[in-house]
């Protein structure tokens, strides 16, 4: 979350731990609701996440712990779109587009 | 896909050109563009006139699908799209208003001459900076506890007058008189109200700006006199929209949209275009969110104007309120009636411009036809207009919005030096105040078409005619 947080992140102390819990039709649209999760509480209570537990992962549902530190962002994101969403296989992991709305 | 060729557009008048239906079986009416050759030639290379194609494929979509001159890539529709369809059986779509609902301009007329507050410009600029919450980070001076929230939603304007913040006047220099029929808050996502709750009087990032600027020229003495705007005259231009609370309300709604579209049978080319029928119980729920999140938008120009006010009044001692001259919003879906049929005309990144003799302007407005605002790039001109009998006859009463980026953001940032552009700014003895870099090289005026060619067409094609011209003199920016 750097671009959203700056350089500074790396010194972020986390405050809590929060679970995340989506579920989405597909795979793209499971990408746009995570992040458009972590915009949300990012924007809303002024957090920065900083640390990332995937417990459960599959095509339609995720299941994350996360590790929140307070703070600013320094860039305005105002959603995640679709526009030009895309997932690739691309080895040895996965490639994806995600567009935002600034 | 296939790209679109300059050979697939034939040119109807000098400045308005047809991308027929004939071009992809999915479209259900004629793709029209208003711009000037040299603007076509640069456009058939980019996504903005295959988006314009798409919309030209939703259920219920009048003739035609249209684009302004200023048109550039948005996301599903194009930016700079007017895209009516039928009220009856047609849809709406949350991103045919975009995540920044009732994102708009107001303009306000002060009584005093530049050479009266020439050497308060600079004071001006920083006090206003430190009066309007700017940029990005913790919110305004103001939160709002659930009762507040309700209110603003439902009622716009109304909570503003109310808390003291507006006054009747206002209220009627303002589309809808700041209060859109249909809000109810109970249908704005619980999220959004959050997001949102303490942004009512900030400026924001991005685009939005706010800019004292100088009536360089009049183009039409009898509509600028009705307009209350005279030469030489120092107005304030306000652009900012529903901040947070919106951008949450329509991330909610596409993802509705896309949920439920299969249902109603719908399939599109683009998924940023979700949408639902607008009589459907899902259409209902997001034009009640969208008017609701309008009205907290109108209270967010309403704030910061009230916050200049107080500044004018500080720095100059200037006994006068500022004139709100008009508020316009170029991010919103209206219920309009169009050659006889109840339309929901979205509107993204593009104007009403109602003609002379209209309903739904104000009183005074009637025999010139509303004003338009069109803010140049930062450090250019900006231009006042005036809606005309065209503009309601051929554009389902739009005009544009503003000068239209050239390049992206990260394209700008890319190639624009932003030690060199402030020194081109300082040059024009243009006070600026700007709470980032970053967010000052991404609007340099490098990165848009010219407002002069995108207002010239919109003359040229009788939609909006001329009727002032205004030049910046200090600019506050997120």
């Amino acid at each position: 979350m750097s671009f959203l947080f700056g350089s500074g992140i790396a010194n972020l102390q986390p405050c809590q731990m929060e679970t995340v819990e989506i579920e989405a039709a597909n795979r793209e649209a499971l990408l746009v609701d995570w992040l458009s999760e972590l915009l949300y509480r990012a924007t809303s209570e002024y957090r920065a996440y900083i640390g990332f537990q995937i417990n459960k992962l599959t095509k339609t549902e995720l299941n994350a712990t996360v590790a929140a530190a307070v703070a600013e962002a320094i860039e305005d994101i105002k959603a995640v779109t679709h526009h030009e969403l895309s997932i690739r296989k691309h080895e040895p992991g996965w490639e994806a587009t995600v567009v935002f709305d600034t | 896909m296939r790209p679109i060729g300059l050979a697939d557009l034939r040119q109807i008048t000098p400045y308005a050109w047809e991308i027929p239906r004939s071009f992809r079986n999915d479209m259900r009416v004629t793709a029209r563009l208003y711009a000037s050759r040299p603007m076509v030639e640069h456009l058939v290379h980019e996504r903005a006139l295959e988006q314009l194609v798409n919309t030209a494929t939703l259920p219920g979509v009048q003739e035609p699908a249209l684009a302004m001159p200023d048109i550039h890539q948005g996301y599903g529709f194009p930016i700079g799209g007017v895209v009516a369809t039928r009220a009856a059986d047609g849809v709406i779509s949350p991103g045919g208003v975009g995540y920044d609902i009732n994102c708009g301009v107001r303009l306000l007329a002060s009584g005093a001459r530049y050479p009266e507050v020439r050497e308060h410009v600079a004071r001006l600029a920083t006090q206003i900076q430190r009066d309007v919450p700017t940029g990005i980070g913790h919110g305004g001076r103001i939160t709002l506890d659930d009762r507040a929230m309700d209110e603003v939603l439902n009622t716009g304007l109304g909570w503003a007058i109310k808390a003291g913040y507006a006054s009747e006047a206002d209220a009627d220099s303002i589309e809808e008189r700041g209060c859109f029929v249909g809000a109810s808050a109970d249908a704005v996502p619980e999220r959004a109200r959050k997001r949102g709750r303490d942004q009512l009087g900030t400026l924001g990032s991005g685009n939005h700006f706010l800019e004292v600027q100088r009536v360089e020229r009049i183009h039409d003495r009898a509509r600028a006199e009705a307009f209350g705007l005279f030469e030489d005259q120092v107005t304030v231009l306000v652009h900012t929209g529903s901040r947070g609370l919106g951008h949450q309300t329509c991330t909610e709604y596409v993802r509705l949209m896309d949920q439920v579209m299969a249902e109603y049978g719908i399939t599109l080319a683009d998924r940023e275009l979700a949408c639902a029928p607008f009589v459907s119980p899902e259409g209902q729920a997001y034009f009640r969110a969208m008017a609701s999140a309008a009205n907290f938008a109108w209270c967010n120009r309403q704030l910061i104007t009230h916050a200049v006010r107080d500044v004018w009044q500080r720095v100059l001692g200037r006994d006068e309120d500022l004139a709100v001259v008009y508020d316009v919003s170029h991010n919103i879906a209206k219920l309009e009636e169009h050659r006889g049929v109840p339309c929901v005309v979205h509107r993204k990144g593009a104007t009403r411009a109602f003609g002379p003799g209209s309903d739904g302007i104000p009183e005074r407005y009637r025999r010139t036809g509303q004003p338009v605002f069109v803010p140049g790039s930062m450090g250019t001109a900006s231009y006042v207009l005036a809606g005309t009998d065209v503009a309601m006859s051929e554009t389902f009463g739009s005009s544009c919005h503003g000068a239209g980026r050239r390049l992206s953001r990260q394209k700008a940032k890319q190639t624009i030096d932003y030690n060199r552009l402030r020194q081109e700014l300082d040059d024009m003895g243009i006070e600026v105040r700007a709470a980032s870099a970053k967010g000052l090289i991404e609007e340099a005026p490098a990165a848009y078409k010219d407002v002069e060619e995108v207002v010239n067409v919109m003359a040229e094609t009788g939609v909006t005619a001329k009727v002032a011209r205004l030049v910046p003199v200090a600019i506050v920016k997120g």
